[in-house]
């Protein structure tokens, strides 16, 4: 390494796009409000107005210059240190002991000049999470390299780096192809009907029933259906893949001793790096037609620091391949328990409870429609509805099973796909056993398994051993640290 | 679970079923009568203020379910006070702090001292007339996972709270 960063290193003059960028964007936000309520109280020669235009902008700008001319960051000895202002100077300590992980994200607007952004992220309060807004790739792949040296300075393991996974285009477009597309049909259809109802309203109710009449109400006409479902489909698949693409594009994952490290991103580069021991439970996802291809969605969840409840930036997902791998990675966290333990299931009246709430939204919203549309057959859709309501509850009891032993818990459910959840018990924050009445005549209760990322329910087994479960993990909780911070 | 997959228990302890709960503060359900109290006044005004502002609003032809509702309501609220001050109750153990709470829907939750993170003691103006505080604990879940022991004397609230700060300093070392 050529440099050891103890001198107080500047930013690089080309990262002002980016600073402008953000500073602007932020600005306007800030404005939207107000310029709309000016626009539209026609007071355009009110002073205020021209305060808000130019000068609040200006400030903002020259604020943002000021920071980034004064911006520098060192390391110093166990700690990296960013100082940045004129007027008021601030000054952040990150105690390399604190860090828990650090991401180098390449904007579009880093691109051209080879910079990146790098978020340094605490345990504790989310305040002191250290920033660095433009820096050259080379050296914050370098500072990154020495704090996680530093981080971990008593493991003295050293491991040489190798990719564990990368995806290309033809796996990307199969995760895509493969996604759950009735969900996004079913939008694009609300949105349409959102869209028609406005039309109504300007162009008048007339416009509308003459469409509705000629494309609608001509059930002879099924060509018309295939075409507007065929159409709907096609954005719904066009969709998938470009938010894949965007998301997941160039993906590598790497693994060292200590975390895994990944890359991705289309437009917006990412480089995230995750502590296993941060890592919460492994979650698995896939739908009937990722099984079949074999392609599983992993799910790491990360303890959430500090009050802020970013879920989405505390989980990370990533598409994997072969079963072989996904089995890799669940082996990191901990092993499959599928083989070695004994099956558990829940009680058999669970399903019961499944069917109670979405039969009672079926039956407001078809009783809604048919009050509404004064048309009581429509009440007839209730039925099929239940049906497969009542197949589904019956398969997701059926399906479900969970293992346990002395360290983990698993659990493998699913109705038509497959999810896997896998804890161990020392990841949990607290445990509570719930019963309602009814479930107390059949002696089951549910474990509610609260951990830092997160809730696992476990419903409907034997009230005494939600007990044993809740006694173990107090003994488990009781001999391991709190090594997860 | 099937009976051979039984968790090993390496160091057997008390389960959570057969434990001594400590009850509440006999008082507690004045301060619960109350708070109860003054949420339906509060319901009340604000549903009379709608009234007034926009007497054209179809749901005001019914006033005589909506004062049905609002009573069935608070006759629910009145008996759930007292059928939850009985099954309420808390444990200080060794390792763990247990709160069984709930009558519909009976809670039992266990907080490993190991995984606390801090306790603070609070108190609001009702509460405060009575004598009593609450103690609440903070794990890193959820927030909304988090133990709020209420109905404690102010004495006691202050023992517990000092109690837990000692047992987590006592399990750091």
């Amino acid at each position: 390494m050529t440099n050891s960063y103890n001198e107080p290193q500047k930013l690089p003059v080309n990262g002002i796009w980016y600073i402008l960028t953000v500073s602007l964007t932020k600005t306007l936000k800030t404005l939207l409000v107000p310029l709309i309520v000016l626009i539209t109280s026609r007071r355009t020669s009110d002073f205020m107005w021209q305060l808000l235009v130019i000068v609040y902008p200006v400030i903002t700008l020259i604020n943002a210059l000021i920071k980034m001319r004064t911006f520098n960051y060192y390391v110093q000895e166990q700690s990296l240190i960013i100082e940045y202002g004129l007027f008021k100077k601030e000054k952040i300590n990150i105690p390399f002991k604190k860090i828990t992980g650090i991401n180098i994200e390449q904007r579009f607007l880093h691109q051209p000049f080879g910079l990146a952004l790098m978020k340094i992220e605490t345990a504790g309060t989310n305040k002191t999470e250290g920033e660095i807004p433009s820096i050259e790739m080379r050296k914050a792949l370098e500072l990154k390299e020495i704090i996680l040296e530093k981080a971990s300075a008593d493991e003295t393991i050293e491991e040489k780096k190798e990719p564990l996974l990368r995806l290309n285009s033809a796996q990307l477009l199969r995760f895509a192809i493969s996604d759950n597309h009735i969900r996004t049909f079913f939008l694009v259809l609300g949105i349409s009907w959102i869209y028609l109802n406005r039309m109504r309203e300007l162009m008048g109710d007339d416009w509308v029933r003459d469409i509705t009449n000629k494309y609608i109400f001509h059930w002879y006409e099924l060509s018309v259906y295939v075409y507007v479902i065929l159409i709907v489909l096609i954005l719904a698949i066009a969709y998938s893949v470009i938010k894949t693409f965007l998301k997941f594009d160039g993906f590598v994952l790497q693994k060292d001793h200590l975390s895994y490290q990944y890359q991705a991103g289309l437009i917006d580069k990412k480089n995230t790096v995750i502590p296993f021991r941060k890592v919460q439970f492994v979650r698995m996802k896939t739908n009937w037609w990722r099984k079949k291809w074999n392609i599983y969605n992993i799910i790491l969840r990360q303890s959430q620091a500090g009050e802020s409840n970013k879920e989405n930036k505390k989980s990370f997902t990533f598409p994997v391949f072969d079963k072989e791998m996904y089995r890799n990675i669940l082996n990191t966290y901990y092993h499959d328990l599928t083989e070695e333990s004994a099956t558990n299931r829940v009680h058999a009246s669970y399903w019961i409870r499944l069917m109670i709430i979405p039969s009672l939204v079926i039956f407001v919203v078809v009783a809604t429609a048919a009050y509404f549309y004064e048309s009581y057959w429509i009440l007839l859709v209730i039925i099929p509805l239940m049906v497969y309501q009542f197949i589904v509850s019956r398969l997701y009891v059926k399906n479900y099973r969970f293992y346990v032993n002395e360290e983990a818990v698993q659990i493998d459910s699913g109705v038509w796909g497959r999810q896997v959840e896998l804890l161990q018990w020392k990841n949990i924050q607290n445990i509570g056993i719930t019963q309602t009445v009814l479930q107390k005549r059949k002696a089951v209760a549910n474990v509610q398994l609260v951990t830092a990322s997160g809730i696992i329910t476990i419903p409907y087994i034997n009230y005494e051993d939600a007990l044993r479960i809740q006694n173990h993990v107090v003994y488990v909780t009781a001999q391991s640290s709190r090594s997860w911070l | 679970m099937n009976r051979e997959n039984k968790i090993v228990l390496v160091e057997e302890l008390p389960i959570a079923e057969e434990v001594q709960y400590q009850p509440l503060a006999s008082n507690y359900k004045r301060v619960r009568f109350w708070e109860t109290f003054i949420f339906l006044i509060i319901i009340l005004v604000a549903v009379y203020a709608l009234m007034y502002f926009f007497p054209q609003w179809k749901v005001f032809r019914y006033r005589y379910l909506l004062g049905g509702i609002w009573l069935a309501y608070a006759i629910f609220n009145y008996i759930s006070i007292y059928l939850k001050f009985k099954n309420t109750g808390y444990a200080l153990r060794d390792k763990d702090i247990l709160y069984k709470t709930g009558w519909l829907v009976k809670k039992l939750q266990s907080f490993p001292i190991s995984r606390i993170q801090h306790a603070s003691v609070q108190s609001n103006a009702v509460e405060r007339l009575f004598g009593l505080s609450s103690v609440s604990v903070f794990t890193a879940g959820s927030s909304g996972d988090d133990l709020t022991i209420r109905g404690l004397k102010k004495e006691t609230a202050d023992r517990v709270n000092l109690w837990i700060a000692q047992q987590i300093e006592a399990n750091d070392k």
